[in-house]
Parts: C-alpha cells; structure tokens; sequence
C-alpha cells in the first residue's frame, strides 16, 4: 500500500511537472541542439579555415607559376633562344671538350703572335679549382715573353670552352701555364615544376651579355662544337 | 473574491509567461545565429575550395605539353647562364695585374723567371743598375692591386744584380 502510494505519488509529481513545464521543452531543445551544432559543427570549421587557406594560397601559386610559364613559353623567340642556348653550351660544354680546347688554344695563340711549343693533358677527371665544375687540365707551353703570356691568358679568357689560368710560370723567352677548361653535363628536367623554367634573371642576362660579347667567331662557334667522340655523356638533352 | 485572494497563482503566470517568452526568443535566436553561421561557413569553403583552381591546373598542363621542347631549352639555358655566372664570379685573373708589375721593369731589366700561382706572384729580375731594381720595387709597392711586397733574395754577380721578390696580389 506504502509502496503504491510513492510510485502513484511520484508517478503524479512527475506528471504535474511534466504539465507545468511542457512548454519550455521544444525551445529548450533548441537551444541544445544549436549549442551541439555549434560546439561539433561550426566550430571544427572554423579552425580549419587558415590550414584551408594555406592549401588554396599554395594551389594558386602553383596556378600562377604555370600561366606565367605557358605565356613565356608561347612567347618565346624560338631562333634567339636555340642561338642562346648554343652559345652558352659552347662557353660551358656538357662534356669533355678537348677539340675545342685545342682550337681555342690554336686560334688564341694565332691572336697574340704566340708560338705554342707544346700542350699536354693532364687531368681529364673531375677535378676543378671551382666547386662542383667539373674541367679538364692542360700544360701549355708557350715561346713568349712574360708580356705576351699576359695578353695569351687576357684573351684566352673571353673564349671558349670558359677557362681558368691556375698557375703561369717562365722566364724571359718562355712560359708554361696550367689551365683549366670547365665543362658540365646538363641536369635532369622536372616537367612543368623546374625552378629554372621562368625567365631569366638580370645576373643571367648580364652573363648572357658578357659571353656575347666575347666575339666567338662563326668560324670558332662551327670548329667547336661540342665533340660526340669525346663524349662520354649524351652532349644534348633532346 | 476568491480568484482575488489566490495571490501566489497569480503571481507566478506572469514570471513564467515571461520566461517561456525569453526562452522561445533565446532559441529562435539561437536558430537564426546558426543558420546564418552554416551559410557563411559555406561560402567561405565554396572561396577556399581548390576544385577549380586543380582543373585549370591540369587544362594549363596539358597546353604546356606542346611547349616542352622549349621550356627545356629556356631551362637549360637558365642554368647554363648560372654556372657560367658563377665560373666568371669566382675564376681568378691576375694577367693584367701581372702585366703591369712587368710592365714596371726598365729597359736594362730583363725577367730571369716568374710564377704566379693563386694570388702570390714570385718574380726575379736582373738588372745592371740598382736604382732600376729599386725603382721596380717602389712601383710594385705602390700599386693598388698589391696587398704586400717581400724581397726575398738580393745578389750581385759578374756586375749585374738580381733580385727575386714575392708579390701578394688582392
């Protein structure tokens, strides 16, 4: 009997709240479900939105970097750029160029009324005085006088293949130089993503000026290309 | 009468009326925060969003395809440039500095031997007046491009003197 009463007891105290309060249940609600879907909603998203804008700012680049590109490319003076381009491989060789060395040699001494007694190969390894370029070493004797030597090496470094004078030694009569003819193979190409693939540069262009105007004949650019026989690398990416 | 006296029933509709009117404005504001925080939210990814920027990535790919023998030349060229740059930049010349040292020597001087390695330049010369040997020295001194001057050897045979110094070049 006890029992009964409380359970018919509470049974109605529940219900008397229930009828008392009914009317704040679909708003309560609401306002929970707002609160739910603001905490594991919105709120994720908002914190999202800078690692979204990162993504969209690096995506845009990429974009911006491709147009820029696409206008270079098709814009592109086509015998300018293949005349550049094989300038600047006859200057820096991709291989071991030892005609052209020779030629160069030969025609630098025709222009300092210099006699060559004798040249010898020394190293042909990649050994280099600079960092990360590879060259190849001559002995170069010459029946000159210390001011002759002086204008052979002057001219030997506006030709090509690009040299360095590591040691000069003689006396009244003769000298021998030490030389170093650069060359380096040409690197693999990332399509599209090459950093390399934009338009040069005013250190570049300066280069491109100075080598220009180092007067490589016709004749010198036609003996010196770049020989297949001594290549042991491919001498062209195409 | 009765109505009258049952001043607690009357007194508590008003509070509640008022607490269910707060309530029901508290929830549809809360609706309306929400609702304009989603289209927001939406239109803010619908700016961010990479979908369109990836297809034009790839439409700008695939034209770049007829383009690929050149963009290798230009960068080829690019990097040929570039090494060539720093070849210029870094090689070491020292002929004409060495020319003009030479080029100090009198008409009664003759050069017996030179070395120039780096930036060291060891010369002998031989003259048969000091005051020559001396007046090469004091010109080599003096030029700019100098950075020190050592007399190392100084002789005198069979009426001619010789001298050797070792010339640090900048």
């Amino acid at each position: 009997m006890k029992f009964n009463l409380n359970s018919e007891v509470s049974k109605e105290t529940l219900e008397e709240i229930y009828e008392q309060n009914k009317i704040f249940l679909a708003p309560a609600a609401t306002i929970v479900v707002a609160i739910l879907l603001f905490l594991f909603f919105l709120l994720p998203q908002f914190f999202s939105f800078s690692q979204k804008k990162d993504v969209s700012d690096v995506e845009n680049q990429k974009l911006t970097q491709l147009k820029n590109l696409q206008t270079l490319a098709s814009s592109a003076d086509l015998t300018e750029l293949s005349s550049n381009f094989s300038l600047s491989s006859l200057v820096l060789p991709p291989t071991k160029d030892f005609e052209g060395v020779l030629n160069t040699l030969s025609t630098v001494a025709n222009d300092t009324n210099v006699t060559i007694e004798s040249y010898q190969l020394e190293q042909a390894g990649d050994t280099g005085s600079l960092a990360s370029f590879p060259s190849i070493e001559f002995q170069v004797t010459l029946i000159a006088a210390p001011e002759q030597t002086m204008q052979f090496v002057d001219e030997l470094s506006k030709k090509a293949p690009i040299s360095e004078v590591q040691m000069i030694s003689g006396t009244d009569t003769s000298s021998s130089l030490t030389i170093d003819f650069f060359y380096k193979p040409f690197s693999p190409i990332s399509e599209n993503s090459d950093p390399n693939a934009r338009k040069m540069n005013s250190r570049e262009s300066d280069t491109e000026n100075t080598i220009s105007n180092w007067n490589l004949t016709s004749t010198e650019i036609i003996n010196n290309q770049p020989s297949s026989q001594s290549a042991q690398e491919s001498g062209s990416p195409f | 009468m009765y109505i009258d006296i049952n001043l607690a029933g009357k007194g508590s509709d008003l509070p509640k009326k008022e607490r269910v009117e707060k309530i029901r404005l508290i929830s549809f504001a809360s609706l309306f925060i929400i609702a304009v925080l989603s289209v927001l939210v939406f239109l803010v990814n619908l700016r961010l969003s990479t979908t369109s920027v990836k297809k034009q990535e790839t439409q700008v790919s695939q034209n770049l395809t007829n383009y690929n023998q050149t963009i290798a030349k230009i960068s080829l060229l690019n990097t040929r440039l570039s090494d060539i740059s720093s070849i210029l930049a870094r090689r070491t010349d020292y002929s004409q500095n060495v020319e003009k040292i030479i080029n100090f020597l009198s008409s009664n001087s003759t050069v017996v031997s030179y070395q120039e390695q780096g930036k060291v330049l060891t010369i002998s010369i031989s003259s048969k007046s000091l005051l020559d040997l001396n007046d090469f020295l004091n010109k080599t001194l003096a030029l700019s491009s100098v950075s020190d001057v050592k007399l190392t050897q100084l002789s005198s045979a069979s009426g001619a003197f010789s001298m050797t110094l070792e010339v640090d070049l900048l």
